[in-house]
């Protein structure tokens, strides 16, 4: 069985394999050799584990984001946010954090925030006189809230997988995520003003509103969604589909910039990018059943009641552990390989679901834009045309201040509980 | 040179392969944002209306799955599954080629044995006429996503290790196998 469930997936992990055939060959090995139980069950594990109204959220949410990133959105956002930190110096950076996170609030992908602020934040942060390693590790490393800020994918993902609930994983993500973006603008005013960057220009209410007009539609979309969840309106599933509708809405009738043939595309791309997540959805589910029928929780969590770890002990070498398996290792997988395995210990230790899935978001988020790795340097390479030793440099302070803020997370619990206690107890 | 640029038999099947996992991108586009609209409806139906769409939850449950299976058998094509490929790409070509040779080899074995148990599993829930709780849609319709995804996995598998093995390709389609540049992967 070790061998099996053990051995074989890791060798196949590591030689490149697809993760979909890691865990099917695992389970398959298991099944012929190993196990005897009906083969039935290979089938019923894999339809099962993704006959979910649930995960339904899944691809309406990227396709919001993907509607909403292919207009003028992004610029739109960064109108809104400049007409208030423009008065600030640093006001810029700010503002790249801050249309981030908002976009955040729209798509959950972490990769598509990269690619769509960067485009248009780059250029304007080279303009205003900010060196090209800071602008690139900043626009790099702010991707990465877009996996904390609700609506998250790798949220839902988790929640699949740890049989939690969404809405309050969600609402314990909003408080990190501003916390993340809280201590990205501290540093950004901080090294603004020591290097003396930027202008400064007045605060005045014209500016602020021309602001929001210009921004307005596009902060309908997470108004929709946070507002739809939490006001009790739709589920997670119904408000990524209004979402979805509004984008169409938005994007095609009231910006004029989408047709019909970018609406389909978009959906293209979005059914291909969901069946590359579902397809391992599935198979983790068959996985995480044939870990189960042979005990294999039962058995962690009583190695580890017999060698008395610390829950505190316990979350810094799950830390170390996922911020080593997120340099290799993209958020999804790296969820779906562990959470059936760590879960029972989480609970055996009464560490709070809700709470230790923020930390795991925030531990895959650093991974997300850590050297050599991380997914966001290469698309923000890609997007961007600046060289990897650039963003290799510029990256550095940025992996210390989401380092700074992991620890807070993982050992003041009430930063994620707060959120979620507000909206449900 | 690529595959599907190729003259013969085997470029021919790529090049049916490559329009094929189009069409069925397109179908998966259109099912997706029918999906989405149904979803829409029920909510206004819900609070405009007092009602809701008979059924429509399992249409777009059914949706999810087809997407799932069949997306994946495009994404198998297109050779976009999620994987850690970065000790791999650090590797020498021979290395690479070997280990892709394994892979279609794994797919190939791995597929046929799910598709296999998969159509027996469907034969039976046919057999026995299993209908949806509230729409009454027979679930075969759903279930039968899983065989015909790992069967046309299986037939990827299998037309691609008959490309290397009969040196259709030589060292060209040992980089074709290799696994996607970072870019290339899905983005979280």
């Amino acid at each position: 069985m070790t061998i099996a469930l053990g051995l074989v997936p890791v060798v196949l992990l590591l030689i490149g394999f697809p993760i979909f055939l890691v865990l099917l060959t695992g389970v398959s090995v298991a099944l012929i050799w190993v196990m005897n139980v009906p083969l039935a069950a290979l089938h019923q594990n894999l339809f099962g584990s993704i006959n979910a109204y649930a995960l339904l959220a899944i691809p309406y949410f990227i396709y919001a984001g993907e509607l909403m990133g292919r207009g003028s959105v992004a610029q739109r956002l960064v109108d809104f946010m400049q007409g208030f930190t423009g008065s600030v110096r640093g006001g810029l950076g700010v503002t790249t954090v801050g249309t981030a996170t908002l976009f955040g609030a729209i798509s959950g992908v972490s990769a598509a925030a990269v690619a769509t602020v960067g485009k248009v934040m780059y250029p304007a942060m080279q303009r205003a006189g900010y060196p090209s390693a800071f602008s690139a590790g900043l626009i790099t490393a702010v991707g990465a809230i877009d996996i904390i800020i609700p609506p998250s994918i790798p949220m839902i993902v988790y929640g699949a997988a740890a049989e939690e609930s969404v809405p309050r994983l969600y609402a314990a993500g909003i408080i990190p995520g501003l916390l993340i973006a809280g201590l990205l603008s501290c540093y950004v005013i901080w090294y603004a003003k020591r290097r003396n960057i930027g202008e400064v220009e007045s605060l005045t209410w014209s500016r602020i509103w021309r602001g929001f007009c210009r921004g307005a539609w596009a902060l309908g979309a997470p108004v929709i969604i946070l507002g739809g969840i939490y006001g009790g309106i739709f589920s997670p599933t119904e408000a990524a589909a209004v979402a979805c509708v509004y984008a169409i809405f938005v994007t095609m009738l009231v910006f004029r910039e989408l047709t019909w043939r970018d609406i389909c595309a978009a959906a293209g791309a979005t059914a291909i990018f969901t069946a590359q997540i579902l397809i391992i959805v599935s198979c983790a589910g068959l996985f995480s059943w044939v870990l189960t029928v042979n005990q294999v929780p039962a058995a962690l969590v009583a190695w580890l009641q017999h060698s008395e770890l610390p829950a505190w002990m316990f979350l810094l070498t799950v830390n170390i552990l996922l911020l080593f398996v997120g340099c290799f290792l993209d958020p999804l997988s790296a969820i779906l390989l562990l959470t059936p395995l760590l879960i029972p210990l989480v609970k055996a230790l009464q560490i709070s679901t809700v709470h230790f899935g923020v930390v795991m978001m925030v531990n895959l988020a650093i991974g997300l834009f850590h050297p050599p790795f991380g997914i966001n340097i290469f698309v923000a390479q890609s997007v961007l045309g600046i060289r990897l030793e650039t963003i290799y440099r510029g990256i550095v302070p940025f992996v210390l201040l989401y380092l700074v803020a992991l620890a807070l997370i993982t050992y003041v619990p009430d930063l994620s509980l707060a959120g979620m206690r507000l909206f449900f107890d | 040179m690529p595959l599907h640029e190729r003259a013969g038999g085997i470029g021919r099947l790529e090049r049916a392969g490559t329009a094929a996992a189009a069409v069925a991108e397109n179908i998966l586009a259109v099912a997706l944002i029918l999906a989405v609209f149904l979803n829409f409806a029920n909510v206004v139906g819900r609070y405009m209306f007092a009602t809701t769409i008979r059924g429509g939850d399992e249409v777009e449950i059914y949706i999810l799955i087809w997407t799932a299976f069949l997306g994946a058998v495009v994404v198998s094509w297109r050779r976009q599954h999620l994987r850690m490929d970065v000790l791999i790409r650090a590797c020498p070509r021979r290395l690479r080629r070997i280990a892709a040779v394994a892979e279609l080899v794994v797919t190939l074995a791995v597929s046929v044995f799910v598709a296999s148990q998969s159509v027996a599993y469907v034969m039976l829930i046919f057999r026995i006429d299993a209908r949806s709780d509230i729409a009454g849609i027979p679930t075969w319709i759903a279930h039968v996503a899983v065989t015909v995804g790992f069967v046309l996995m299986a037939a990827i598998a299998a037309l691609r290790g008959s490309a290397l093995l009969f040196g259709v390709g030589g060292e060209a389609d040992a980089q074709d196998a290799a696994p996607p540049t970072p870019v290339e992967q899905p983005r979280s």
